[in-house]
């Protein structure tokens, strides 16, 4: 008996089954001549896959001015071309310029700032209101969403990040052709319909995120202290001020710049057969010319050289941010600071929930996040916190910094780093048990999109067994320092009298 | 101009080699595609024993193992002044601390292994969901088993969760949508409905460690249960250690609750909650929906995804947001409950344009209940709903989630079988005549949380009658 369970473990040790889980092992990929990459994981279990596209642009690539462009080009794409979504393109076309001619004079006029003429804005404003009515007479509303719903479309959706855009669906595995089809024609001909409205709808897609939510209003100036020239210090909604002076020019600038084929990736999860995937991407995206390597933001953050601290005013109780530079998601010392992170915020024993949540109850939330807000460049090590009454974020701020020199200190034990790998391990299986084949297509392509290596999320984790205690010290040394670090807090305004 | 710039594009083309494009756009309505017959997956069935029913899928793609177990309780149970009882009790079963693990060493241990269990409560049901790799099964389950069966309630940690809900009854009106849709509730079933009740300062100080323990060995310990288990098990190894797990668990059938009827609680009309600082305001408006097994259960959301649940297919998103730009976020739903559910329209907009809004949708809502809806949007909704059937059974967890809730909902066992031939019964008489039957724009209550300077006056220009205004209550 005893002798099984030996060869038990030794079966289990020789051949351990994350190996046989890798992506490597079940993804196969090619490359078309024009430079688009596609991944496709076969699952048979179930009529169904999921088709997704993610293009390397985000709120990170934008010009000064043009905040928001990214993720207003991800609403765009949604607005169908010249063949779906219009009843008679060539009258349509008519008036998209007339209307263009308009949205141009009251993008100047807003340019204008504290000179603008209101009532000109207002009239203008109205001129545009009348020709979208004129306009909807050519439009099938939303085309795209229909013929997609009436095909057993489903988690439709799009999003953008600071780094990435990705567009995905779910579709039954009989209409892989159908997915095909749209998906090449709306990044082929965007026909930019129903830009100005649109504009309206992410003007209060941003009120609702970061205007009117306390999270959101407080992350949006943490980031604006924390960073001082790099992109990453802007949101990737955009200004309110850069969406109104957003020009169709400018999109569709962007547009040539980032949406090539050398520049997106996809993947196909599900019910799907390799070959004909091969064969219909060779069909439908074979012949869109590459384009030259976009250009890149050229910003290195200047060092900091002393602690950076803000406080806003909104009607809610308090929250607390805290951040620090670190070096970006491809050097070593990332990996050590992933690890703290688990050390820190990972399940209810780790050691700021359990100390600071727990046992002293000082907070309602504790929670700690790498290669905030982004992954591409170097970026921050974020703790987030709302302390619990009668407690302040200034001494939850303080018992914090205690654990952060703690890490200086001491060593962590062996056993605290196993707990941790453990759990970075086990999550490499973890799933939301909806929508599969859509979050491990957004796996794979970040994998190969951001870090260039199939296998890069699993590699990671085999990297941090490499992690001493000793690299642990040295680096909380290293980052967790007061000249390093930027402080957010939001506390409730008090009332007028 | 035109022709300069095609001579453009065509040399760019042949200066970088590609091939010549097939120049004509392409027309996703051409191509056919056969519609879906899929037949609904069910899970396996087992009987434990008298009382706990196990539901299981393998699915050996992954070495996990995720077990869920359905409790038939929920807040429903909450003695009146003791609102949040069951919630804690379900919480403090984990984080008290069992017979086997004090709470310190069960957090340890299931961390160590990357495991988690974690605790969800709701009104008529609560939910203990275990996830963990297979290598980690049995000792994982050990501890699963001893939450359920040995907890000791540390009363340190009775403390913690009675402060932590506290802090969140704090923050409770922190975020406007939420806010929002918290006291619409309120004013549709009123305070004191079962359904709609909430926690306050005052009803969680109320609750002792006793009343903890008395509601877990009464509404918890030895009730039926209901177990569902998705990954890469055994069947005999799982069926062996259920049953020698809950071997003096009685699987008592719980007692039937006498509740209330669902009646409207406010007077229809407007009414406004001030927040001064906000530049974009939430609407909430509607009355009461259907009950869950309503004759047209299945039937309504035809009518639900032409009106205000179809995403850009639904008349209120395509209007509100994507034509008038008014909106990033709106929807509407005759929704279905236990006894009532609620016909909600919801949308979020600048403070300038409330009044524009509330217009809109109100306009959308009295059309979908005088004319029939067009032959396209029928179509729309009817394949979009035989097509996308297949995605509900997607994963082994996600056919457990659909079959299980239709079931401890009371739903008859032929649902899922009879879905897609409902669905496409329906015509547009039918719509119709469901939307006249539950949409009753006399009877709506419109709740408004906003910058009162900003927008009352649009309110007043509706001629809906008087602008109501509520404080925010102290909670």
């Amino acid at each position: 008996m005893k002798k099984i369970v030996y060869l038990l473990i030794l079966i289990l040790i020789i051949s351990p089954f994350i190996l046989g889980q890798e992506f490597s092992k079940r993804v196969k990929s090619f490359t078309l001549s024009n430079g688009m990459r596609f991944f496709v994981l076969e699952r048979h279990q179930v009529p169904t896959f999921a088709g997704m596209i993610m293009v390397k642009v985000g709120s990170v690539d934008e010009k000064k001015g043009e905040t928001g462009i990214a993720h207003f080009f991800e609403h765009m794409a949604f607005k169908g071309t010249p063949v779906i979504g219009s009843k008679d393109w060539e009258k349509e076309k008519i008036i998209l310029k007339e209307m263009d001619k308009i949205g141009n004079e009251l993008a100047a006029e807003y340019a204008k700032g504290e000179e603008a003429d209101s009532k000109k804005i207002e009239i203008l404003r109205k001129k545009l209101a009348e020709l979208q009515n004129k306009h909807r007479k050519y439009v099938v509303k939303d085309e795209i969403d229909k013929i997609y719903s009436e095909n057993g479309g489903e988690f439709l959706n799009a999003s953008t990040g600071n780094d990435t855009t990705q567009y995905f669906v779910m579709l039954p595995s009989n209409r892989l052709e159908l997915w095909f089809l749209i998906e090449s024609e709306r990044f082929k001909y965007p026909a930019l319909r129903e830009f100005y409205s649109e504009r309206d709808v992410v003007c209060e897609e941003r009120r609702m995120y970061e205007d009117n939510n306390p999270d959101g209003f407080l992350q949006e100036e943490f980031y604006h202290v924390a960073f001082i020239l790099h992109p990453y210090r802007h949101p990737v909604v955009g200004y309110l001020e850069d969406l109104l002076t957003l020009t169709k020019k400018k999109a569709l600038n962007f547009y040539k710049t980032y949406y090539i084929p050398n520049n997106m990736v996809a993947a196909i999860v599900g019910d799907v057969n390799f070959e004909e995937v091969k064969k219909l991407a060779e069909e439908y995206f074979g012949d869109i010319p590459a384009g030259p390597e976009p250009p890149r933001p050229h910003f290195i953050e200047p060092h900091q050289k002393g602690e950076r601290r803000v406080i806003v005013k909104f009607d809610a109780e308090p929250r607390l941010l805290i951040g620090y530079h670190i070096p970006s998601w491809f050097k070593r010392d990332n990996i050590v600071l992933e690890l703290i992170s688990y050390i820190l915020s990972r399940g209810d024993s780790s050691r700021l929930r359990r100390d600071l949540v727990i046992d002293r109850k000082m907070a309602l939330t504790v929670y700690t996040s790498i290669n905030d807000p982004g992954v591409r460049y170097p970026s921050l090590f974020t703790i987030y916190c709302q302390p619990r009454h009668p407690h302040t974020p200034e001494e939850l701020e303080k018992a914090v910094y205690e654990h952060l020199e703690k890490l200086k200190k001491e060593p962590v034990s062996k056993e605290e780093i196993e707990k941790a790998i453990n759990q970075a391990e086990a999550s490499l299986y973890r799933s939301f048990g909806f929508a599969e084949n859509v979050f491990l297509a957004m796996r794979i392509l970040r994998n190969v999109l951001l870090f260039n290596d199939l296998d890069a999320d699993f590699k990671r984790v085999s990297e941090m067994k490499k992690i001493t205690p000793q690299d642990i010290m040295n680096v909380a040394r290293k980052y967790f320092t007061e000249s390093n670090r930027t402080v957010g807090v939001l506390l409730r305004k008090e009332k007028a009298k | 101009m035109r022709r300069k710039l095609k001579l453009l594009i065509l040399f760019l083309i042949f200066s970088i080699l590609i091939a010549i494009p097939s120049s004509a756009q392409k027309d996703p309505k051409k191509l056919k595609f056969k519609d879906l017959e899929f037949k609904p997956i069910k899970p396996d069935f087992t009987k434990i024993k008298k009382g706990i029913d196990l539901y299981y899928k393998v699915d050996r793609e992954n070495p996990v193992i995720n077990m869920f177990l359905f409790f038939k309780v929920g807040s429903l149970l909450d003695p009146e002044g003791k609102e949040g009882l069951s919630s804690i009790t379900f919480r403090l079963m984990k984080s008290g601390g069992t017979k086997n693990f004090p709470p310190g060493k069960l957090e340890e241990r299931l961390d160590f292994l990357g495991s988690s269990i974690s605790v969800s409560s709701g009104t008529e049901f609560s939910m203990i969901r275990m996830w963990c790799l297979k290598k980690n099964f049995i000792e994982t389950w050990k501890i699963l088993m001893d939450i359920i069966v040995n907890p000791v309630f540390d009363e340190e940690r009775f403390d913690m969760e009675k402060k932590r809900e506290l802090e969140s009854i704090r923050r409770r009106w922190d975020n406007p949508m939420r806010t929002g849709m918290i006291l619409f509730t309120e004013l549709i079933y009123g305070k004191d409905f079962p359904d709609a009740r909430r926690t306050t300062t005052e009803s969680i100080n109320r609750i002792t460690l006793e009343d903890v323990k008395k509601f877990y060995y009464e509404n918890i310990r030895d009730l039926e249960l209901t177990i569902a288990i998705a990954g890469d098990f055994e069947l005999e190894n799982i069926l062996r250690i259920l049953k020698a797990g809950f071997k003096n668990w009685k699987g008592k059938t719980p007692e039937k609750l006498e509740l209330p009827k669902a009646k409207l609680a406010a007077k229809p009309g407007i009414y406004l909650i001030n927040k001064e600082d906000m530049t974009q305001a939430v609407i909430c408006m509607g009355h009461l929906g259907i009950n869950r097994l309503d004759p047209d259960n299945v039937e309504i959301n035809v009518l639900n995804y032409i009106y205000g649940t179809g995403g850009f297919n639904s008349r209120l998103m395509r209007e509100v947001r994507s034509h008038k730009g008014l909106a990033y976020t709106t929807f509407g739903i005759v929704g279905s409950g236990r006894n009532r559910g609620l016909f909600f329209n919801f949308c979020m907009t600048k403070n300038q344009t409330v009044g524009e809004a509330i217009s809109t949708m109100l306009e959308i809502m009295n059309d979908i209940i005088k004319n029939p809806v067009t032959s396209e949007e029928l179509k729309v909704a009817k394949k979009y709903e035989q097509n996308s059937f297949v995605h509900r059974f997607d994963s082994a967890i996600s056919l457990l989630n659909e079959f299980l809730s239709l079931k401890l909902q009371g739903f008859p066992d032929n649902y899922l079988e009879t879905y897609i031939p409902r669905i496409l019964k329906v015509d547009k008489k039918k719509v119709l005549e469901m939307a006249k039957r539950t949409i009753h724009p006399e009877e709506l209550v419109i709740l408004v949380v906003g910058k009162k300077s900003e927008i009352e006056e649009q309110l007043k220009a509706l001629n809906m009658g008087e602008v109501i205004e509520l404080p925010l209550p102290k909670e």
